[in-house]
């Protein structure tokens, strides 16, 4: 099998500073990864990297085998902060990026009633983003990203700052979107249990420069248990990777 | 019980303004005794409506003056805001000329703006636009400049790619809140100037014309019945662009 997205040796100097090390990594089509790591670690930049917003310094990203050129909606991304339009409703903010594109009314509705409905925010159509809670921006967001079919979906720590039961909510939902959708998913969380319970693969990077150290399978069935045992080898893997940077940034 | 205070709140204003115009027309007639001094509030009544047409036309044309200045400002501030705001180099390149300019009081132009322009609407319309230009122009910067970047990269990442675009679709309407009330502080400051533009004798109607004129005649009924309509048709436009305002800044606009 091909991978969808190749990562190739990609490394990130701010001035001096080395942010990112030789990061390789292949994603399989319809994948869903996860990457963990402590604060500081490069994730986000890594994922911002794919995204296009920031150059690598070295390497390459191949989307479908062709390098990617500054950012596009071929690569959606899903902000940890609230980045909806506060100045458009739910459905202008959902249609935006299909407007930009001038696609005819008709299907722009079709394709918004389509998308809002599958993140369960029927009836919510007509109001603002100041309207509604912070598990509804981070649906909308979703909703407006999947409405311009990305081959891939960036997240970067999406549900971070939701409370804990609509956090586990949106994880479900996301995995029934996933599931509909077929959408290949580079997911960046801190949270071991969230990158567990929803991922294929999770990547484990380390801080200083940002490396992957190991990328783990979960070959646990889905629908999981959040406390199922089986994800607990990999749970402790993980911790006691995390916890070796975690001494290590004390010893500094 | 909330109905009932809210009720209580609006008699006490009433009241206050009623006082103060019982006061002022009691202190006019029995302690100052002369209407050039101070004009009673009955006589000042008389004189807003004593003078038939002649009002509306005078207001239409302090209007015609305001909304020259006012339109040049809004077109010319909103140009030179955004480019300064949205490109760094335009920020360095406008503000030394921008910072230097502001502080000269509008009405300091007078004289240039008889000899470039003349003794005519447009003229006046000068003067305000002087007035007016600055509030627009910082407050259109600063919107510019505080376009939160991650509306940027969001458009960016939903194929909204062009600065013209980004602009368009996303720094203008982000902006927009800032721009209106940079309008509103303008139309403030425009219609204060409008008395001063129309002071040296630009147009033969005119609020600010006639309240010197009546002041030359010692008319002094007539010029509190003009400060009158000044201030109100000021507060009503006042009024209007908050409500402007509040709708920009929910996105309703």
């Amino acid at each position: 099998m091909n991978a969808k997205l190749s990562i190739e040796g990609v490394s990130k100097r701010f001035k001096d500073k080395l942010v990112l090390e030789k990061i390789d990594i292949d994603i399989m089509d319809g994948e869903f990864v996860c990457v963990v790591g402590p604060s500081g670690c490069g994730k986000t930049t890594l994922l911002r990297i794919i995204a296009g917003l920031e150059e690598p310094s070295e390497g390459n990203i191949l989307l479908e085998g062709r390098e990617i050129n500054g950012p596009s909606p071929d690569r959606g991304m899903i902000f940890q902060e609230y980045s909806l339009f506060p100045w458009k409703t739910v459905r202008k903010n959902v249609s935006f990026g299909l407007e930009i594109d001038n696609m005819p009314r008709e299907e722009i509705n079709r394709t918004v009633e389509k998308y809002i409905k599958m993140v369960g925010l029927s009836g919510f159509e007509e109001h603002y983003p100041n309207e509604i809670s912070g598990g509804m921006k981070q649906r909308v967001a979703i909703a407006r990203a999947l409405a311009k079919d990305p081959f891939v979906f960036l997240m970067d720590e999406p549900f971070g700052s939701l409370d804990a039961q609509t956090r586990n909510m949106l994880q479900d939902e996301l995995l029934s979107i996933w599931e509909k959708t077929q959408k290949t998913i580079v997911f960046v969380t801190h949270s071991v249990d969230e990158a567990l319970y929803i991922s294929d693969r999770v990547a484990v990077m380390s801080a200083n420069p940002g490396r992957i150290t190991k990328i783990i399978d979960v070959n646990v069935e889905r629908p999981r248990e959040r406390t199922d045992l089986k994800i607990m080898r990999e749970r402790k893997e993980i911790l006691d990777l995390l916890e070796v940077e975690l001494k290590k940034l004390l010893i500094r | 019980m909330g109905h009932k205070f809210r009720e209580r709140k609006y008699v006490i204003e009433i009241s206050s303004l009623v006082t103060f115009l019982v006061a002022w027309e009691l202190v006019a007639r029995f302690l100052i005794k002369s209407e050039i001094k101070l004009p009673t509030l009955s006589s000042t009544i008389l004189a807003l409506f004593g003078g038939g047409y002649k009002l509306i036309f005078d207001i239409g044309i302090s209007m015609l003056h305001l909304s020259i200045g006012l339109s040049l400002a809004i077109l010319i501030g909103i140009l030179i805001g955004s480019l300064m705001g949205w490109f760094k180099i335009g920020s360095r390149i406008g503000d030394p000329i921008m910072e230097l300019l502001r502080p000269i009081p509008p009405l300091a132009w007078i004289p240039f703006a008889i000899i470039w322009i003349g003794l005519n609407h447009q003229s006046a319309g000068f003067i305000i636009f002087i007035g007016a230009f600055f509030p627009i122009l910082t407050n259109t910067y600063t919107g510019f400049k505080n376009v939160p970047p991650i509306l940027i990269e969001s458009a960016k990442v939903l194929g909204c790619n062009n600065g013209t675009k980004l602009i368009r679709h996303v720094a203008l309407p982000s902006s927009l809140p800032f721009i209106v009330a940079g309008i509103r502080i303008s139309v403030g400051v425009g219609w204060m100037c409008v008395v001063a533009a129309e002071m040296f004798g630009v147009s033969y109607y005119g609020l600010g014309t006639w309240l010197w004129q009546y002041y030359a005649l010692h008319q002094m009924n007539k010029v509190m019945a003009y400060m009158i309509v000044l201030g109100l048709i000021g507060l009503a436009m006042d009024r209007c662009l908050r409500f402007l305002e509040r709708r920009a800044s929910k996105g309703e606009m």
